[in-house]
């Protein structure tokens, strides 16, 4: 118990002065300086989660926080300024194609004005960042920051908070349609730092929105970000969350959004990359009518850890959710699912459908899942499945027999398993680029197949 | 037996299905019911069988001299009525032979009688079973459990014909039946015509009453009966369309 | 709607049947716990030192642990001091040998539950040791059982008779440190059952058990081992109810089997404890631990269970698939009402090749019950090809009371093959119309639809059983449905 306790503690004088540092580092958000110092008391207050606690029983934060302290020591001290000057040549190779109308572009942690593109006026939409939103905005913006995720349930949330320095606000006017996506880039070039990307974002009523994070990393670092929505009646969203950090890389991320009355949301989550990362992705369905529908994809090899937890909140009247999440686990990956539904006394008339599905593809692959239901209203549809298994051996065999090589067949399903989910990327364009980014990670992964079956 | 239906007006979620429909039933007789999709007639049905969820804005419907709206939808099938459903429902791991059953006993306990021994029993439904032209073996399985579409319409004319019924209505019984299926379940009808028993016979289509002759025909539109005829009036529909009927002309 | 709404009350709200109280002196141990009273209860049983040891071994464990709060379940604490740890019907000294010497009062109290004992004896050919008040007062068809070798006695006197097999399996599928309450049983348990089924041998009868709790404030641990040994066969039946007291009452079993090679247990329980009143007054605390280890290879474990009473039930009967093609299986229908609480399910722990388990579990809850399915489906490294197929259910009658599922997978062979299914729904409105438009009451649909949903589980049931369970389940849910 003694030792379990040790991974949730961190060197608390080194995270202070961490803290302390960016009031001085980033001026322009000094006046973020209470909200850092609340989180960061709200963590030392609690520390970390440890494996004793059932959200965390699969993930173990060690290695994390063990090297957390060096991250933020050197983001907090170092001139990245070199580091952060980035070509466009360079810039275009690692982003998605396609998506120059509205780019924000955060490296290292700092928004890159020269490389981004705001939305025209006139289109409904707006864009600040925190180091530039209006001195009046400052004040309510210290009320909103947080006030979805609550940094009071989630360590993780106060760890990020502790650290926040910049992040993007965004605002979609009533009755606004915004056909192209905001791409959000968060590229860390520089190894051993800590990033805490933060997004908070308001659709007004029957507004539409997409928004596109993208996750980055050339060297190992933590990567640790909130993304908060609120999405008015009759809004929609689509979302779009593409992880590829460094395969030494940790990434803690969460996205909460909450829906009113009659608005929908539809979102995928790819897992590509990073050591151990960890997604919380969180629905309140406050409002009647309100729908959600989530897709997500993770590949874990080498000896990767990716967790994945997704809540659906249904707290009104005829909610609808729909949730497909797939995993494929090789060589000593470890994927971890949880997906909880919760149906509150008020929600009648709820429809909730949840399937998780695995594939395992070598020996030393494991998987974790745990799809949860809890239900306290009675008038209620509700199923969730889930699934563990290997390459449908029929399917590989009809393949051979039409003479495709047996790897090649191999490839060939695994990669039908996850296109699955790209197929829900929201926007359509993307489908030909990440399908050929997952490929190429899965042909990666699958380097090394399993026993001959 | 007598069948009366007043002027009835029928909401549904604050929309009005039936608005004004008088029909009246008597013993012996067989009555169809054709309209368009959206014209009401699965409304009638259920409100007959007492669904929840419709609501009487007014009129009347009394059933042998009593207000059947006041029913509670097993005493009106105590009293004779059976309804035969559009889409028949399952109940998972409830054999259907224990399920039919149940509803005959209940149904005889109500008129007090005896309830009906297992031998009895068993021997009447494998007879009704027989002439259905169903497996035996459907009698184990749950109630409509796994059942096809044809299979399903089938099993509801059996049941009819265990529970023998002094009003059958028999919602779009024929749809989603290939012929055979249509001879038999016709056939099932037919051999319970009979002076105390009526029928009430809501279909899309004039195709089953090839096979059962109905005494009158009515077109129901827009929540209404706009036309009263005999067999020949099915005919003209079939020929024409609705559209003849429902515009007036 | 609001008909509906009564009489799901109104079925919801029947009252426990089986609440009374048997007049028989008990030999009580006041209230409390200590190594004095641990040697007590040895003593009084005339125990060999080493289950002595063992005894006190599991006490100072368990004063080092704490009660487990990971379940989805809240009492008030209990407090284990002010439990009697020892009570003993007075004649227990000279045990009646055969029905006819049994306490009159004591067959009349099995009489008011429905139980006839004789005829059921006698009829239905099934050896019955009862367990009254921690203390087994008869056991029947011993000597057709031990023609086939087989040895089905209360737990106490196979302490004497066979010390040897005792000592060799004790402690060995649950050690006392598995949990809490395990440990507690360890240190106090009283009595329960024995059965040894030899090699080769198939188990002539049924064998059942009808477990009571009596004295007010005693807690009652039982413990039961069940030994099958290569290629035996053995159904076990399991039924308890329990008098209307109004103070929580504390039990805590032990239940270990072991199946050696190509041996099968077949474990059935229906469970009727009182649940407390509407109000969630008194009621028994009912936390179980119940375990197969599937030593050998091809051997089978089935456990089938019917859980309708307690205030709180925490039980998770569970496997360990060691041999190569073991089978586990677990069938579970839980009724919860009123005020009852149930956090239920099973392990299935895969070690072995080939391995195998089913899951078919069947939650009903009403008026303000919570009930939760919590279950581990555990693929190790070494269990090439497993399988695993579950499937979880719940109906939820009235939109004051939850239903919960909470499976776990955790696979580590890519040979796997896990599957996990779980739907939540309330009785179909349609199908209620349905029903009533044949000429069935709302009462009698709603009775009807709820068995059809624990059929799967029903049938895995002995016969004599099912019919028990089924008319348990209507009684359960009787008012409260439809």
């Amino acid at each position: 118990m003694a030792k379990q306790q040790e991974t949730g503690s961190f060197d608390a004088m080194l995270y202070r002065q961490a803290s302390e540092a960016l009031d001085r580092r980033f001026p322009a958000t000094r006046w973020l300086a209470p909200l850092r110092k609340h989180a960061l008391e709200r963590l030392a207050h609690s520390g970390f989660p440890t494996t004793r606690d059932e959200d965390w029983r699969y993930t173990n934060l060690k290695q994390v926080v063990l090297r957390s302290g060096e991250f933020l020591k050197r983001s907090t001290r170092e001139k990245q300024s070199a580091a952060r000057r980035v070509a466009k040549s360079e810039l275009n190779r690692l982003l998605l194609p396609g998506l120059t109308d509205i780019t924000l572009v955060f490296v290292d942690g700092v928004y890159q004005p020269e490389l981004s593109s705001s939305p025209p006026p006139g289109s409904g939409m707006r864009i600040r960042t925190l180091a530039t939103v209006d001195e009046q905005e400052r004040e309510p913006l210290l009320e909103t920051l947080g006030a979805l995720a609550g940094i009071e349930g989630c360590q993780v949330t106060a760890f990020s908070t502790a650290f926040l320095t910049d992040g993007l606000v965004i605002d979609v006017e009533a009755d606004a349609h915004v056909p192209a996506p905001v791409y959000a880039v968060f590229l860390s070039r520089t190894a051993d730092i800590s990033t805490h990307p933060r997004i908070l974002m308001n659709l007004a009523a029957n507004s539409s929105a997409c928004l596109i994070e993208h996750h980055k990393s050339l060297h190992p670092c933590l990567s640790s970000s909130i993304t908060e929505i609120r999405c008015a009646d009759h809004a929609r969203l689509k979302y779009f969350k593409l992880q590829q950090e460094h395969h030494s890389a940790f990434h803690l991320a969460s996205q909460h959004i909450s829906l009113a009355d009659s608005a929908g949301m539809q979102a995928v989550h790819l897992d590509l990359g990073s050591a151990l990362s960890r997604n919380g992705l969180n629905v309140k369905l406050n409002g009647d009518h309100a729908k959600a529908r989530l897709h997500g994809l993770f590949l874990a090899d080498a000896s990767s850890h990716v967790d994945n937890h997704t809540r659906i909140d249904h707290q009104a009247p005829h909610t609808r959710s729909e949730e497909t999440y797939r995993g494929v686990i090789a060589d000593h990956g470890r994927g971890v699912f949880n997906g909880k539904i919760i149906v509150h006394r008020a929600a009648q008339k709820t429809n909730a459908q949840l399937t998780n599905a695995n594939l395992l593809l070598s020996p030393g692959a494991e998987i974790d899942t745990k799809p949860e239901l809890e239900i306290y209203a009675d008038d209620v549809k509700c199923s969730h499945g889930s699934t563990v298994g290997r390459i449908d051996t029929n399917a590989l065999f009809y393949l051979r027999t039409r003479g495709i090589p047996e790897q090649e067949a191999r490839r060939f399903v695994i990669r039908a398993f996850g296109g699955e989910i790209v197929s829900r990327i929201p926007v359509p364009h993307l489908y030909r680029p990440v399908s050929d980014i997952l490929a190429a990670r899965l042909e990666h992964a699958d380097s090394k197949p399993g026993p001959k079956q | 037996m007598k069948l009366d239906i007043r002027n009835l007006h029928v909401s549904v979620g604050g929309t009005e299905i039936l608005k004004g429909l008088s029909l009246e039933v008597g013993t012996g007789e067989v009555h169809a019911i054709m309209g368009p999709n959206g014209s009401g007639k699965s409304t009638l049905a259920h409100i007959l069988a007492g669904r929840s969820g419709y609501e009487v804005t007014s009129g009347t419907v009394t059933y042998n001299g009593e207000n059947l709206l006041e029913m509670e939808p097993e005493q009106r099938a105590w009293a004779g009525i059976f309804l035969g459903f559009q889409y028949p429902i399952e109940i998972p791991g409830v054999n259907n032979s224990y399920f039919l059953k149940a509803a005959l006993n209940a149904k005889r306990k109500y008129l007090q009688q005896p309830e009906i021994d297992a031998i009895q029993f068993l021997k009447l439904v494998k007879e009704k079973a027989r002439l259905m032209k169903m497996d035996q073996s459907f009698l184990n399985r749950g109630v409509n459990e796994g059942f096809s579409g044809g299979e399903k319409k089938r099993n509801e004319i059996f049941q009819m014909s265990v529970l023998e019924p002094t009003l059958a209505v028999l919602d779009e019984t024929d749809s989603g039946l290939d012929i055979d299926a249509l001879k038999t379940v016709a056939e099932g009808v037919n051999r319970l015509r009979s002076d105390d028993r009526a029928f009430l016979l809501i279909t899309h289509y004039q195709r089953l009453l090839d096979y059962i002759q109905p005494d009158f025909v009515h077109v129901l539109a827009d929540g209404r009966i706009v036309r009263t005829g005999g067999r020949e009036l099915a005919l003209d529909l079939e020929a024409q369309g609705y559209d003849w009927v429902t515009t007036g002309t | 709607m609001a008909t509906e709404q009564k009489n799901i009350e109104q079925i919801v709200g029947e009252k426990y049947r089986h609440g009374f109280v048997t007049d028989i002196e008990a030999d009580t141990l006041p209230p409390g716990i200590n190594e004095d009273v641990i040697r007590f209860i040895s003593d009084k049983k005339k125990e060999p030192e080493f289950l002595l040891n063992w005894r006190l071994k599991s006490f100072r464990h368990w004063q080092t642990i704490r009660e487990p709060d990971w379940a989805k379940l809240h009492h008030a604490p209990i407090d284990y001091q002010d439990i009697s740890y020892f009570s003993a019907p007075k004649q227990a000294a000279d045990a009646p040998k055969s029905l006819d010497d049994v306490d009159p009062k004591l067959l009349e109290t099995y009489d008011k539950l429905g139980i006839p004992l004789h005829e059921r004896a006698r009829l239905a050919g099934v050896a019955v040791d009862a367990v009254f008040d921690s203390v087994s007062v008869a056991t029947t068809f011993k000597s057709k059982l031990a023609e086939s070798g087989v040895i089905f006695c209360p737990f106490s006197e196979a302490v004497q008779e066979h010390p040897e097999l005792i000592e060799q399996y004790l402690g060995t599928v649950v050690p006392y440190r598995d949990n809490f309450f395990a440990a507690l049983n360890s240190a106090v348990f009283t009595d329960g059952s024995f059965v040894f089924i030899p090699k080769g041998v198939r188990c002539p009868m049924e064998l059942s058990t009808y477990f009571r709790i009596n004295e007010a404030k005693t807690g009652q641990f039982e413990r039961t081992l069940i030994i099958a040994e290569e290629g035996s066969h053995v159904s076990y039946l399991e039924g308890c109810t329990a008098p209307m007291r109004d103070e929580n009452q504390l039990h805590a079993a032990v239940v270990e089997l072991v199946a050696l090679k190509d041996a099968e247990i077949k474990y059935s329980t229906v469970q009727n404890w009182y649940p407390g009143d509407e109000q969630g007054r008194g009621g028994i605390y009912n936390f179980v631990t119940k375990r197969c280890d599937c030593r050998g290879a091809n051997s089978k474990v089935s456990w089938t269970q019917v859980e309708a009473g307690s205030a709180i039930t925490w039980k998770y009967p569970s496997c360990i698939l060691r041999g190569d093609n073991s089978v586990g299986e677990f069938y579970s229908v839980a009724v919860t009402n009123n005020l009852q609480q149930a956090d239920t399910g099973t392990k299935m722990l895969h070690i072995g090749a080939n391995t195998r388990s089913t899951v078919i579990s069947k939650g009903i809850s009403a008026g303000r019950a919570q009930q939760s399915y919590r279950g581990l489906i555990k693929i190790f490294p070494t269990a090439e090809n497993a399988r695993n197929y579950t499937q979880c259910d719940s109906l939820l009658l009235g939109d004051q009371c939850g239903a919960h599922t909470f499976p776990y997978m955790e696979v580590k062979n890519p040979s796997a093959i896990v599957e996990h299914e779980a739907t939540t729904s309330k009785i179909g409105d349609d199908q209620l119309f349905y029903c009533r438009q044949r000429g069935l009451s709302e009462e009698d649909a709603v009775n009807m639809i709820v068995n059809g949903f624990c059929k799967e589980v029903f049938r895995e049931l002995p016969m004599e059983f099912a019919v028990e369970a089924q008319a348990l389940l209507n009684v359960s849910l009787e008012g409260a449905v439809g």
